[in-house]
């Protein structure tokens, strides 16, 4: 037998000049970098104390002082803005960092197993994904009048059924092929086929679904503060600043523009990031 | 670029008075352009083909037979791009304009793609399939227009009432006649057929492949064969271009191509396809892969490979030269190549295959297998998969087990191997009742697949590619706990270096990643080896190499094996017992030799017939 | 074809029934006592806590309250407003139509846009007029609607004071007026789930062989362009519109309270802001029927649309 020639040279300095990023995508990272450094020392960051008071100050336009004005309390709009950005991440991150954890395992099992297992955990993914969950989360948040942690865990229960039914198809797309059933037929335990052939090879589905999950989480808490369920009135939070800027877009649209931009911005750069992830992380799979 | 150069001999001594009907290809090249960067895939192929005439280009997959076909009407991928001459009756295609394309499509030139299972609508009726490609006026009167319907599927051999058929109803058969007939529904002068019946099964390629012929005949049109058989191109086509990586390697008369083939690489890929009358003592393998023609832009394309090759071959593209009678070759080599190689076939009938003595009770027993699939969509369904399946395999002895598509082989062996579960009947292994996997203990079927291990059809889906290749082996080698060989002694032992171990599969060809395949099962030292299709996705050159490797496998560690295939040559290469399975039974078994060469059972006579 | 309906009402039937029950156990989960929870705003005397539990039947076993209230739901009885004391079923359908309004101009503003844009950006697929319509679609996707609402009522009605931001208008065409922006804001996000649907359907189709060999015959460009890849990305498509009918109904709530809209959705916000609980729920189960409607609806469509599935549930 020859030693069959080697032409994976050339392939992998192609492969490595794609996988550089495009620009677009260099800009989401940077741009979500600032926000996570934002995040973790918004209060260092932050020039002046969010939560100061001035009446006589009260909806003022941008000024040295004051960068993006006040609002009606006479409180600084920037400094408003940066405080706000690490409760708007953390409870969305503990929720896509829930869902996740468990939608994927749910939906490996699911997909993996089959059964009257897939049966039940399927029928009970579609039911809850069928629902408006927006409107449930208003609902069961408004009328028990919880806080952020209850938000949580509502906004994961409704986000979970998606990451099973992605991951569950992805699943399936593996669980027929013969590497799949190789792995079986060595005798390896379902738990080891699940977690060490099956899952490095529907990775790109789970992240991809993560991220999406973590966008939508923090585009939800928005929506939620912006109706003031399920927050303190006062408390710096880009969804409650826009509901209680609605009134200053006469005299400061700082109040109001800010809190959206840094909404829109943050969500559009790992929206941008998680496709161009998935792309990257699928395309891998097929070569 | 001294690639140029390479083509131009060939156009020369065909003199046809008038151009009407011919197609001229000149020094036509594809490549893709990627981040700027230009890399050919095919280079200066030229040929011509005339009213009536029927050309087969052959080639193994990577040496852009399709993408030459489908340069020639315009319908490459957009990322890729075509330089050269073409013209048809005198009009440059490649310069044309897409509309002017989209008007020479189908009425002067047409073509039928590979796969009938995803070339039609899937939501239409054959009838509109075929309405829509006929001129406005016959579609205008309905009368007319279903007795022109008849008429089009009358000629492709289908009947009226299939019209009402939705593609999903037909057979892969019947989806590549009504394709047929849609593509000839305007009539064309010329017809491209892009690998027509590679998607079928061996019954209905025979068929589809004549009625390609009589058509072509009856209508007087010009053909232009794309397959990857050089048998199949013997059959149907007037001459055949072979191409490799690319690059022509030889044009000629079939006749002169089979009987006197000036080319090395010809040579040998006729070598590669096993006979179906006797059993080879030595495969005449072709070592190594096909390359990408950019790395091979400065020398022979087949260079690599060849066993005549000198420097000279490494240094420049060899010219393509005529060699008298329209038949010309790409070999500087050719003179010598001619003289010392022997085409007849080696040592006819006197060799033969025969069961290891190993002793040890019988290895695996199914008795009396059934099997029902529940569920899908189609209406014939009910048919049972498996219907009473008995065999027993003996220690040492490989067993073929040959059949269409549907036939049920892959089910008995996923039966076997306790991926599928029957609904009736026995199956035991090595003394272990696996009728049922599920009822096992684990430590009980861990045995179990200590004794059974399996090699699967494709290659490309056969290794986890989160995993490399020596993570994959030493998790097999777990399996085993005997410590006795290591992942680079498996390696070794299927003929890759040891620096594969830190490979993932993307990185390996499909040849390779089967060998690979093959180590992982070996690697459990199983009593028996199921291989179901082994060699079916391989090109011919790279089957020869894996097939040998089996079977130089099989007799090292005196394992018996089931060798499944849809082959009749290739299992005649690798087993002594065959059993033949049709509509879930076994129809006729016997001695290998024996069933082939006198059938008794009219499908074996079927299949048998439809090689010749 | 009659096992599939039976086999689609009955899992209507039972996500209908699991939507109520959740939806009447919020009564129970509310902080506070069921009486102070019912009276509201309204003095607590002993008479009117008796009068309470007497209406509510409170002394009842869950279970029982709850299939009597299921029961008063399905004759289209859902009590009363805590607050006004007005019947919930008088209230929803007062406000029922603006909020239709809305969302069929909602939908349509995105279907319309959408679609095309998301077959043109795939049959351009990675050029430049691909790339910037799947930039604006991510960031379509990313800014909410009442973000989107609130800039729009900055630039139209502040800044150009150009179209009316306030309130739902009368009828006809005022009516229309006042809804442009809303309908906008609300059909931008659903136009961009609509444009990511269509374009990944679409790519998946043209690169399919059926479209190779039509073209291969030469069948004309609008031939290709309609009966092969648009009938193909249909299945596709009239999926995710039902999933935009169903992420509508909580983006109108948005869009209701930006735009000061008295419709459904600004009334389950008030609602829930007053513990109004018997609204809300009758509100909530509205809102339960139509997604069921809507999942149907899909489901119907998806088999006229492809005659396959009508033949795998017919067998």
């Amino acid at each position: 037998m020859s030693i069959p020639m080697d032409t994976s040279t050339a392939a992998r300095s192609t492969r490595w000049r794609r996988s550089l990023p495009p620009v677009s995508v260099i800009v989401a990272i940077l741009i979500a970098a600032v926000f996570i450094v934002v995040a973790f020392f918004g209060d260092l960051i932050a020039p002046l104390d969010p939560d100061l008071q001035n009446l006589l100050m009260g909806a003022t336009a941008p000024s040295a002082d004051h960068l993006l004005g006040t609002d009606h309390l006479g409180r600084d709009v920037f400094s408003r803005v940066i405080v706000a950005t690490g409760p708007a991440l953390a409870g969305p991150f503990v929720v896509a960092l829930t869902t996740v954890v468990l939608g994927a395992s749910l939906g490996l099992i699911a997909g993996f197993r089959g059964g009257r297992i897939d049966t039940i955990i399927s029928r009970a993914a579609d039911l809850i994904w069928s629902l408006p969950g927006l409107l449930v989360a208003i609902v069961v948040i408004g009328v028990i009048q919880g806080g952020i942690w209850l938000t949580v865990v509502v906004v994961a229960f409704l986000s979970i059924p998606n990451a099973i039914r992605q991951t569950r198809s992805a699943t399936l797309s593996q669980a027929g092929l013969p590497y799949v059933a190789a792995a079986t037929t060595l005798g390896l335990s379902n738990a080891r086929v699940m977690f060490r052939h099956v899952l490095p090879n529907v990775r790109a589905t789970v992240l991809a679904t993560g991220m999406l999950d973590f966008v939508n989480a923090i585009l939800i808490f928005a929506a939620l503060a912006f109706l003031r369920i399920g927050v303190v009135p006062g408390e710096s939070n880009w969804g409650l600043m826009l509901a209680e800027g609605q009134s200053l877009i006469w005299t400061n649209p700082a109040v109001i523009v800010a809190p959206a931009l840094a909404i829109v911005a943050v969500a559009a750069s790992i929206t941008i990031i998680g496709d161009w992830a998935y792309d990257r992380a699928s395309a891998e799979g097929e070569r | 670029m001294t690639v140029q150069d390479a083509g131009v001999a060939v156009v020369a001594p065909v003199t046809v008075p008038d151009s009407a009907g011919v197609l001229r290809v000149d020094e036509l090249g594809v490549s893709r352009v990627r981040h700027g960067v230009r890399e050919p895939i095919v280079s200066g192929v030229g040929f011509e083909l005339r009213p009536g005439e029927t050309i087969g280009i052959v080639g193994e997959s990577g040496s852009g037979k399709s993408l030459t076909a489908k340069s020639l009407i315009g319908l490459l991928p957009s990322n890729l791009q075509a330089s050269g001459h073409v013209s048809f009756g005198g009009e440059s295609l490649l310069d044309a304009g897409e509309a002017r394309m989209r008007s020479i499509r189908g009425s002067v030139v047409s073509m039928v793609l590979q796969d009938p299972f995803t070339m039609l609508h899937p939501l239409h009726r054959v009838g509109q399939t075929i309405a829509e490609s006929l001129p406005k006026t016959v579609r205008r009167d309905r009368a007319r227009l279903r007795s022109e319907i008849t008429l089009r599927l009358a000629e492709v051999g289908l009947d009226a009432d299939v019209a009402r058929l939705r593609t999903f109803e037909l057979s892969g058969g019947m989806r590549q006649r009504v394709g047929i007939a849609a593509a000839l529904a305007k009539d064309p002068a010329m017809l491209i057929a892009d690998e027509p019946t590679t998607a079928l099964d061996a019954s209905v390629q025979r068929e589809v492949l004549d009625l390609l012929a009589e058509l072509q005949r009856a209508r007087g049109m010009s053909l232009l064969l794309i397959t990857h058989d050089l048998h199949v191109a013997f059959g149907v086509c007037d001459r055949i271009m072979v191409l490799y990586a690319g690059t022509m390697m030889e044009l000629g008369p079939a006749e002169q191509l089979r009987s006197d083939p000036r080319h090395p690489y010809t040579r040998a890929l006729i070598r590669a396809t096993p006979p179906i009358t006797h059993v080879l003592e030595r495969f005449d393998s072709i070592e190594g892969q096909v390359p990408a023609l950019s790395d091979v832009a400065e020398q022979c394309a087949f260079a690599a490979r060849c066993a005549f090759a000198v420097e000279a071959c490494r240094t420049a593209r060899s010219p393509l030269v005529s060699v008298g009678d329209g038949h010309s070759v790409a070999c500087i080599r050719q003179e010598l190549v001619r003289s010392s190689l022997d085409m007849a076939p080696e040592g006819s009938g006197s060799f033969s295959l025969t069961p290891i003595e190993t002793g040890g009770q019988v290895v695996a027993r199914v008795a009396g297998l059934t099997k029902t699939f529940r569920g899908g969509s189609r209406a014939t369904s009910a048919r049972p998969a498996l219907a009473r399946v008995d065999f027993v395999i003996e220690p040492g002895e490989s067993v073929g087990l040959v059949g269409g598509t549907g036939s049920g082989k892959s089910t008995i062996a996923r039966c076997m191997m306790g991926l599928t579960t029957p609904d009736g009947g026995t199956i035991e292994i090595d003394g272990v009742d696996v009728s049922d996997f599920a009822r096992l203990t684990a430590a009980c079927r861990r045995e179990v697949y200590r004794s059974v291990q399996m090699v699967f059809q494709d290659p490309y889906a056969s290794l986890n590619p989160a995993l490399t290749i020596g993570a994959t082996l030493a998790e097999a080698l777990g399996v085993r706990e005997s410590g006795d060989v290591d992942v680079e002694g498996l390696l070794e032992q299927v003929g890759l270096p040891a620096a594969y171990q830190n490979r993932r599969p993307q990185a390996l060809s499909g040849g390779e990643r089967q060998r690979v395949a093959i180590a992982r099962a070996l690697a459990v030292k199983p009593r028996l080896l199921i291989c179901d299709e082994p060699v079916a996705a391989l090109d011919v050159s790279v089957q020869a190499q894996i097939l040998e490797l089996l079977r130089e496998r099989q007799e090292a560690l005196g394992m018996s094996m089931l060798f499944i295939t849809h082959d009749l040559a290739v299992v005649r290469q690798m087993t002594s017992r065959l059993l033949v399975c049709h509509r879930g039974s076994i129809v006729e078994s016997g001695a290998t030799g024996a069933v082939l060469d006198e059938p008794q059972h009219p499908y074996t006579r079927a299949l048998r017939e439809a090689v010749a | 074809m009659g096992r599939a309906v039976l086999h689609r009402a009955v899992a209507a039937v039972i996500l209908f029934l699991v939507i109520s029950f959740l939806v009447f156990s919020l009564l129970a989960l509310a902080p506070g006592s069921l009486e102070t929870t019912l009276l509201g705003a309204r003095p607590a005397t002993p008479e009117l806590i008796a009068a309470i539990r007497a209406e509510y039947h409170l002394d009842d076993p869950f279970l029982v309250q709850y299939l009597r209230w299921l029961g008063g739901a399905v004759q289209l009885d859902f009590g009363r407003s805590i607050v006004s004391g007005a019947p919930v079923l008088a209230i929803v359908s007062e406000r029922l139509l603006v909020s239709v309004q809305l969302a069929v101009l909602a939908l349509v503003f995105a279907a319309v846009l959408a679609i095309p844009a998301g077959m043109m950006a795939a049959a351009a697929k990675g050029r430049a007029r691909d790339r910037m319509a799947t930039f604006t679609s991510v960031l379509a996707m990313s800014a909410p609607p009442f973000v989107v609402g609130t800039l729009l009522i900055y630039l139209f009605g502040v800044y150009w004071s150009v179209l009316p931001v306030y309130g739902a208008g009368t009828e006809g065409f005022d009516r229309f007026r006042h809804l442009i922006l809303p309908a906008v804001s609300l059909g931008l996000g659903l136009g961009a789930i609509i444009f990511r649907q269509t374009r990944a359907a679409a790519l998946d189709v043209l690169d399919q062989d059926f479209i190779t060999f039509a073209r291969a015959r030469g069948l004309s460009r609008t031939r290709v362009a309609v009966t092969y890849a648009l009938r193909n990305v249909a299945l596709p498509i009239v999926a995710s519109l039902g999933l935009v009918l169903i992420v509508a109904l909580p983006g109108a709530v948005l869009i209701e309270v930006v735009f000061s809209i008295p419709g459904f959705g600004s009334m389950m916000v008030e609602a829930v802001g007053a513990k109004d609980v018997p609204v809300v729920q009758g509100l909530a189960l509205f809102s339960a029927v139509y997604v069921v409607a809507v999942t149907i609806l899909v489901d119907m469509a998806s088999a006229a649309v492809d005659p396959r599935l009508r033949r795998a549930e017919a067998r």
